[in-house]
């Protein structure tokens, strides 16, 4: 993708040395094909010492391989599968102590144990992998139906509150306190009831192929509404906005896109420090609009980094402190990707002990008058 | 429609939700009664009986906006305020279309709410057919003979299609004017669906007409719907919502 190529400072973490990686990975492996090869080997000791003949040590052989490859890997279960045909050949294909083979039939055997084997693993470790898979994916339904359905729920019951609330209000009179109070039940109840329409939304962009309706949308004017808004309900942060940019209008849906910018501005009031600074800053480029966010508090640990956008997926830092569901950056990402632009960490101001920012680029509409 | 009190019809399949709305409008002076679907209160609307009707769009059964249409079939001079709920659909259009004077968005503020009904009922008893020759609200004076317009006293200069805009949105100050009904009236019954079009000229309407452009006091945006053309000096809040543009 175009933009993927050209987005501001896209790039993750760049990959870690390869070597330790070979290296671990093969005395991984190893340890794998251990018990299929020594199972290999008891067989034949048993099976020669039986005299039995090649097809039956064969079949014998192939339980092996079968019983290896639903618990291992493809890999592991073709060596072993090779070793097998290995031990066929030596212990009980005449002339029996060589790998020669004087009975062209004998071949044609071992080659049918060798194409049967390698089969027989490949079918178990595919449909094993296709198994686990569906399981994921159906765990994922139905953790999106149950937000789903909580979100329903949540709405009307909120919607009768706020209605209440703002009804005892006006019919004073009231006392001072007793007024305060109605406004505070009102005002959270409203903020409640948007964060549920928010989640729902969400939960339907994540379900659903995603339609933006384009038309020309001046992101100065979103965002300066959306930081203003924060700035008003943050009151413990100093929520700031800085414009770089002359020209800011881009394609895209305004509502979509407000959704993706809240989340990122959600990420940054909700992971910050009390008292400290929220900024947001738009700036252009050739073709581009960037829209970068920075906040300073709870930090994204350099192994997540690349997970944070994943569905479902909370760090470990904010897990048990912030409540969340986990959707937010895969579906902000799916949002921007599906304008042409990209949403990745700002690793210029991303560091490992204090701050956070992101950054959403946007190609610029090109201008006809 | 008693004397003194003004008689409100509340239609929601959501009893709690009845039960608020009722206690609450009752004590700020309306007479209300409840119905639990459109198909009920179509039955109990008789010309006379009510002065509004407040109508939720999600009812099971005939559902809202076709409820809305045929009271308004039988009752032209009803004032009816659809009751909606803001997910980005165009419920709220379709419902002006059938017929509906305004619509309010759920959550209810409740101060919003009794506003916009009273609202509706001064539009309606104020409806004469004779067509005002200048509109006036807050610093803003429009001379449609001489097509111009004044602010704080000041000639401001508008194209003929900005002129148009402002005068219809004027015309329907305090309602809510669908996208399309703009669209159709200043630029021409092919036109409807040129929401950047008509958002453009809305924007440099409102550079010339606003205190702040970026805070819209006289032509704010409906969200889904279009534009209300609004008097900042009626004491009717506009509640600032999340979803701004």
């Amino acid at each position: 993708m175009r933009s993927e190529e050209a987005a501001y400072r896209g790039k993750t973490l760049a990959a870690m040395p390869r070597t330790n990686t070979i290296r671990r990975s093969f005395i991984r492996a190893g340890i794998r094909t251990a018990p299929g090869c020594l199972a290999i080997c008891v067989i034949t000791y048993i099976c020669y010492h039986l005299r039995l003949n090649l097809s039956i040590t064969g079949f014998v052989y192939l339980i092996v391989v079968v019983l290896q490859s639903l618990v291992g890997s493809f890999g592991s279960s073709a060596v072993v599968s090779l070793v097998a045909v290995l031990c066929l050949d030596f212990f009980f294909t005449p002339p029996v102590f060589s790998f020669e083979v004087t009975d062209p039939l004998d071949i044609l055997a071992l080659i049918s144990f060798l194409t049967t084997g390698l089969v027989i693993t490949r079918l178990t470790t595919k449909a094993r992998k296709a198994n686990h898979a569906a399981a994921a994916a159906e765990a994922e339904l139905f953790r999106g139906a149950i937000l789903d359905a909580l979100a329903h729920e949540f709405k009307t019951p909120l919607a009768t509150i706020v209605t209440a609330a703002g009804g005892l209000r006006e019919l004073g009179p009231l006392r001072a306190e007793q007024l305060e109070l109605a406004d505070a039940v009102e005002t959270e109840a409203v903020r409640l009831s948007s964060l549920t329409s928010r989640l729902l939304r969400t939960a339907r962009l994540d379900r659903e192929q995603l339609k933006p309706k384009m038309e020309l949308t001046d992101m100065a004017d979103l965002v300066g509404a959306l930081a203003e808004q924060y700035s008003r309900q943050w009151t413990d942060r100093k929520v700031s906005i800085r414009k770089g940019a002359a020209v800011t209008d881009v394609m895209g849906d305004a509502e979509l896109l407000q959704l993706a910018l809240r989340q990122l501005l959600d990420n940054a009031c909700k992971y910050s420090v009390v008292g400290s600074a929220v900024t947001v800053s738009i700036d252009a480029k050739e073709d581009w609009l960037a829209i970068r966010t920075s906040n300073s508090g709870s930090v994204i640990r350099p192994n997540e980094r690349s997970n944070i956008f994943e569905r479902f997926y909370r760090g470990a830092e904010v897990r048990h402190k912030t409540p969340g569901s986990g959707l937010g950056l895969y579906v902000a990402r799916k949002i921007v990707h599906a304008h042409g632009g990209s949403l990745n960490l700002d690793t210029g101001i991303t560091t490992d002990n204090q701050d956070t920012g992101f950054c959403l680029t946007l190609p610029l509409a090109v201008r006809e008058y | 429609m008693t004397a003194d009190r003004l008689s409100a019809l509340v239609v929601d399949d959501e009893p709690s939700f009845r039960r608020v709305l009722r206690t609450s409008l009752t004590a700020s002076g309306f007479a209300i009664e409840e119905a639990r679907s459109g198909e009920e209160a179509v039955a109990i609307l008789t010309p006379g009986a009510f002065d509004l009707v407040l109508l939720d769009v999600n009812m099971p059964g005939i559902g809202g906006v076709e409820a809305c249409r045929e009271i308004r079939a039988q009752l032209p001079k009803i004032g009816i305020v659809m009751v909606t709920v803001q997910d980005g659909e165009s419920e709220m259009v379709k419902a002006l279309e059938a017929g509906a004077d305004d619509y309010i968005t759920k959550p209810i503020r409740f101060r919003e709410l009794v506003a916009r009904l009273k609202a509706v009922l001064r539009r309606l008893h104020t409806d004469d057919a004779s067509e005002p020759t200048s509109l006036q609200a807050g610093d803003l004076e429009l001379d449609i003979n001489r097509h111009m317009l004044y602010r704080k006293g000041e000639i401001v200069h508008l194209t003929p299609t900005e002129f148009e805009l402002l005068v219809l949105l004027m015309r329907n100050q305090g309602a809510p004017v669908p996208h399309a009904k703009l669209l159709r009236s200043v630029w021409g019954p092919e036109y409807g669906t040129e929401l950047d079009y008509l958002r453009s000229f809305v924007k440099t309407l409102r550079q010339k007409v606003e205190e702040d452009p970026a805070k819209p006091k006289y032509i704010v945006t409906e969200p889904w719907v279009g534009y209300r053309f609004c008097n900042p000096l009626d004491v009717s809040p506009v509640v600032p919502r999340e979803v701004s543009h």
